[in-house]
């Protein structure tokens, strides 16, 4: 029943997640962490996870399957999150061959541009927040850090993920 | 009188899914790495083609990505072989994932900082996506066109309420279910 429940979860959020799983953070976020399904620092670890490894970052999903229900829910997590939009690229398949005009849908894909990037604005201020915990000035440090590395560089992602930790823990040794 | 294109079998596609899904570390070129696999290493798609899939995959939910990966194996081998294709693409980096939790699940200060800072870095990397993106908001359908001030405002006051009613608690669904019609009015009837 719980596998149900959670696949729900996934399939609901992979059918709204425009611009991918990283615009429904928040709510998913309080879905499963005010649903008591994982907690806050396994939401974390699970994002964390989704940009470390190759591949799409929708594997953050897996591993929230699996923190709440072992294999099976690593299962329903991976299927759960990506069977809807899957399915939707298989009926745009058929409805475009059909219908074919590019402009039209270049006009959507611009009328959705703001909602999708005001999504991932508000993902990435609620995410700061739980990132941050208690430790306020050294999560902005961080930040500031890592993003002037970032404008000055042509590091790679995975390089500045790495910074970010060992610019973390020397704040923590620093106190 | 075009030359015939070459046309993958369905391991030649499952080859390149796996490859991207498995080699494809640090998350920021994967798209031009599937473009360079699909359009100038094979042949499989022209370069126009190749832009159109990506405007329908951006269009759609799900991650560009898999949306991409998705359409064109529906295209270039059927519904099996893109399925197949998607798991390849897909479940390389779930199952790594997975395995990697349990090292960070470890409840020690030397475990959640540094997670914590990969997390900052991470939201980093989220936030310069966002800042290149920005100036997007400015086009019209026709390249040669910019959008009028009064799309452009209207696109920004959007962006700016989304993220506002999401931080403000706000239900995604409802955001979703007023934004996407203000969307549309601006970019059909403004």
């Amino acid at each position: 029943m719980k596998l149900l429940a959670l696949f729900w979860i996934f399939f609901r959020f992979g059918l709204v997640s425009f611009g991918g799983v990283f615009s429904v953070l928040p709510e998913l976020q309080r879905t499963l962490v005010d649903g008591g399904l994982i907690t806050a620092e396994g939401f974390l670890q699970a994002f964390v996870l989704g940009q470390v490894v190759p591949g799409p970052n929708m594997a953050m999903c897996t591993v929230i399957g699996w923190q709440v229900a072992g294999p099976a829910g690593a299962l329903v997590g991976f299927l759960g999150i990506y069977s809807g939009p899957v399915a939707m690229m298989g009926v745009a398949y058929a409805v475009y061959h059909r219908w074919r005009d590019v402009i039209w849908v270049r006009r959507l894909e611009l009328a959705m541009r703001p909602v999708v990037l005001g999504l991932l604005s508000a993902s990435a201020a609620s995410l700061m927040w739980t990132a941050a915990g208690s430790q306020h000035v050294l999560a902005i440090g961080v930040a500031v850090l890592v993003g002037v590395v970032a404008a000055r560089t042509r590091l790679s992602a995975l390089s500045l993920l790495f910074i970010g930790a060992l610019a973390w823990s020397a704040g923590q040794l620093l106190g | 009188m075009s030359t015939p294109r070459p046309v993958p079998s369905v391991a030649d596609w499952l080859r390149v899914n796996l490859v991207i899904g498995t080699l494809s570390f640090g998350s920021a070129s994967r798209i031009v790495l599937y473009e360079d696999a699909v359009v100038r290493a094979r042949g499989w798609l022209t370069d126009e083609e190749f832009a159109e899939v990506l405007t329908v995959a951006q269009l759609l939910p799900g991650p560009n990505l898999v949306n991409l990966s998705a359409y064109l194996g529906y295209r270039l081998v059927g519904t099996v072989g893109a399925l197949l294709g998607i798991v390849c693409l897909c479940l390389p980096g779930a199952v790594l994932a997975v395995a990697l939790s349990g090292l960070l699940a470890v409840d020690h200060p030397w475990v959640q900082g540094p997670l914590r800072g990969m997390a900052v870095s991470g939201i980093v990397l989220l936030l310069l996506f966002l800042w290149r993106k920005v100036p997007g908001l400015g086009n019209t359908a026709d390249p040669a066109t910019p959008a009028s001030t009064r799309v452009r405002v209207g696109r920004g006051v959007l962006l700016v309420g989304v993220a506002g009613a999401v931080l403000g608690g706000a239900s995604l669904f409802t955001v979703l279910g007023v934004a996407i019609p203000v969307g549309l009015v601006l970019e059909f009837l403004l």
